[in-house]
């Protein structure tokens, strides 16, 4: 195999649902199914969709927190649900860490930072009783937490939430990992500082070749960070394409109403929206496209049959039967 | 002159903390006029929200209004009785809270809290059935709802079922506290739309509390900022989105990433100050790229630039 034509993770069709309703009435939350994407070294790719959407399970399912119920995950062309099939070893954990959005609630507040950060640090190996503290100190450095003395030994609560998370980031880096998942990392922070955080997060992946899953509801703040951009709906992937691409030209029509509802300067509340109101149905999905019932420019086959992943172009991925039909 | 609708005059509020009182406004003034929109935008420990929940007087403990005026229409919102409040609440200034679950009775269909309202206001049996069904078309959610428990409904409609309570006796001023925070953007598009649509058709006056800026943009008619319980800047929509003057103001435009533009967003540096040691002087002075000697020791008052134009700042004086 071209090691060089390998992504560094590759998902195919991954799938997993969750037991739901009553004892009696069991049902079956389908929270993600046959989602496909690649993610490579050095590179930020963004998920976005609403609530419900299956975009924190693609986090979950990658960080192995949940179990899948089919496809195959591909670490370096080895497909991890064969080769780990219970859970995710010691190795596989350290090369995919996880960034929550809750600074203030992924950090345990009994602990220092010293604490946080040494803990992954010993636990994977990377440093030494002796020199953890200087590799944490290095890592506050690493993460804009300068002079690092000043806060290696204080208490999450003595930091503010951006500071919180930088910590939570620097953590992540401990054992040096090859995958950063970053979910929803700034949508608890304060508008001024976001943007620092997610700088941070860009300048990791350029210095340390870290491939970033970026995780959100902003779409501005995905434009602005991402490569590539996948849209989820109703655990569906849409749409994947580069991020400036799908701005500038959605081509699924789920696509195109999440580009028109974000507030534009100059745009206006009177500007109409291009499909129907509405939630996306997870249980017990009707056969077809899961956006059907709101799409406006529907065919015969979107409420018989779900659309393919087809390419547009480069890069550009769309499920749609809009463009099924229109490429045939 | 006739009185404005809402007259807030150098609004102070403290926190009663067991180490001594933390002001969590400090002198803030503004006026709201009928059928105005104004939109009050700050991070986390504003204010924004303080002053909303004082204007209307429902601040929680430890929190004490210690001084300044609220005069709706004149009248002394803050020497009201229990029983004038009870009646000034509601028929002449409602509120919309940010979560519509909180903000409901888990135990009482959407019927029973519209009927609760009007009740507390003298209006009951078919009038009252009569009217929950009409705020339901208002808003737009089916009438079979008024059956439903509030879990029954998803965000977006039981924050419509909100805003329609809220408009239960067509008062002439709303609050609304990040009323659309906790919803998708689609769904919170959907939800400014209708507002927006029923205050043209409506004509009340809104109070809008948000940290999202870019939404104030599209449909507010003044802006005005709070920075660490200050309000350090107002100005019509326009004015303010052209030619926002307070570098607070300038910084969380430009911080905010925008679909339609491929301009990197810039951070501004530091981070908001705690309420418990601010800053002397002005309180953004730490993270001020403009900041003069002034700006350490004394604190800008909120003075007029310009038509209907309001801003705190040493450097725009001196300018």
């Amino acid at each position: 195999m071209n090691a060089a034509a390998t992504p560094l993770l590759e998902l195919r069709d991954v799938s997993t649902s969750f037991r739901v309703g009553g004892f009696f009435t069991p049902r079956l939350l389908k929270a993600t199914q046959e989602v496909s994407f690649t993610l490579d070294r050095g590179e930020i790719v963004g998920v976005v969709g609403e609530s419900g959407s299956g975009k924190s399970t693609i986090a979950r399912l990658i960080s192995r927190l949940v179990p899948t119920t089919g496809g195959a995950m591909l670490l370096d062309g080895d497909d991890v649900l064969v080769s780990e099939p219970r859970r995710a070893s010691l190795a596989y954990r350290r090369r995919v860490q996880m960034i929550f959005q809750d600074p203030f609630g992924s950090l345990n507040p009994v602990h220092t930072v010293a604490h946080h950060i040494e803990r992954p640090l010993l636990l994977h190996g990377k440093a030494t009783k002796e020199n953890a503290r200087s590799a944490a100190l290095e890592l506050l450095d690493d993460v804009g937490l300068r002079p690092a003395e000043d806060f290696i030994d204080q208490h999450p609560h003595s930091l503010s939430g951006g500071q919180r998370q930088r910590v939570a980031i620097a953590r992540a880096l401990a054992p040096e990992p090859d995958i950063i998942l970053a979910d929803e990392p700034t949508s608890m922070l304060d508008v001024s500082i976001r943007m620092d955080v997610l700088r941070l997060l860009d300048d990791l992946r350029h210095k340390r070749g870290l491939a970033i899953l970026f995780i959100t509801h902003d779409l501005a703040a995905a434009k602005h960070l991402a490569d590539r951009i996948v849209v989820m709906y109703a655990g569906r992937m849409m749409e994947e394409a580069p991020a400036d691409q799908l701005v500038k030209e959605p081509a699924h029509p789920y696509s195109q109403l999440l580009m028109a509802a974000v507030p534009r300067r100059g745009g206006s509340l009177h500007d109409p929206l291009p499909a129907d109101p509405g939630t996306p149905p997870l249980v017990d999905p009707r056969p077809g496209c899961p956006f059907a019932a709101r799409c406006r420019q529907t065919v015969a086959a979107c409420t018989t049959t779900t659309p393919p992943v087809i390419q547009l172009g480069p890069g550009h991925r769309v499920a749609c039967h809009l463009h099924t039909a229109r490429t045939q | 002159m006739p009185e404005p609708l809402l007259r807030v005059e150098n609004l102070d509020v403290a926190y009663l903390a067991a180490d001594g009182p933390v002001r969590a406004t400090s002198k803030v003034s503004f006026t709201l006029e009928d059928g105005e929109i104004l939109g009050l935008v700050g991070e986390s420990g504003s204010g924004k929200s303080t002053v909303a929940k004082a204007a209307m007087r429902v601040l929680g403990q430890p929190a004490v209004i210690t001084g300044g005026s609220v005069r709706f229409r004149g009248r002394e919102v803050l020497r009201m009785s229990d029983a004038e409040l009870r009646q000034w609440r509601w028929r002449d200034v409602s509120m919309v809270m940010q979560s519509a679950l909180n903000a409901m009775n888990p135990v009482m269909t959407v019927l029973d809290h519209v009927l609760d309202t009007l009740a507390a206001h003298g209006i009951t049996g078919a009038a009252a059935k009569k009217r929950a069904g009409e705020l339901l078309d208002l808003v737009e959610i089916d009438r079979h709802h008024l059956r439903s428990y509030p879990h029954e409904l998803s965000g977006g409609m039981r924050q419509r079922v909100v805003l329609g309570i809220a408009l239960a006796l067509t008062p002439p001023l709303v609050f609304m506290d990040e009323p659309t925070t906790a919803l998708d953007v689609v769904v919170e598009r959907q939800i400014m739309r209708k507002l927006v649509a029923l205050q043209a058709e409506l004509g009340f006056a809104v109070l809008f509390i948000t940290h999202d800026v870019s939404l104030l943009l599209e449909f507010a008619t003044r802006i005005g900022v709070m920075y660490s319980g200050r309000l350090v800047e107002v100005a019509p929509t326009q004015l303010f989105r052209d030619g926002a003057r307070h570098p607070y103001s300038k910084g969380l435009l430009g911080a905010i990433p925008r679909i339609d533009s491929d301009e990197a967003p810039v951070s501004i540096p530091g981070s908001p100050p705690s309420l418990k040691n601010p800053p002397p002087g002005c309180r953004f002075h730490p993270r001020c790229a403009d900041a003069l000697d002034v700006c350490e020791t004394r604190e800008p008052p909120l003075v007029q630039i310009g038509a209907d134009h309001w801003a705190a700042c040493h450097v725009l004086e001196v300018a």
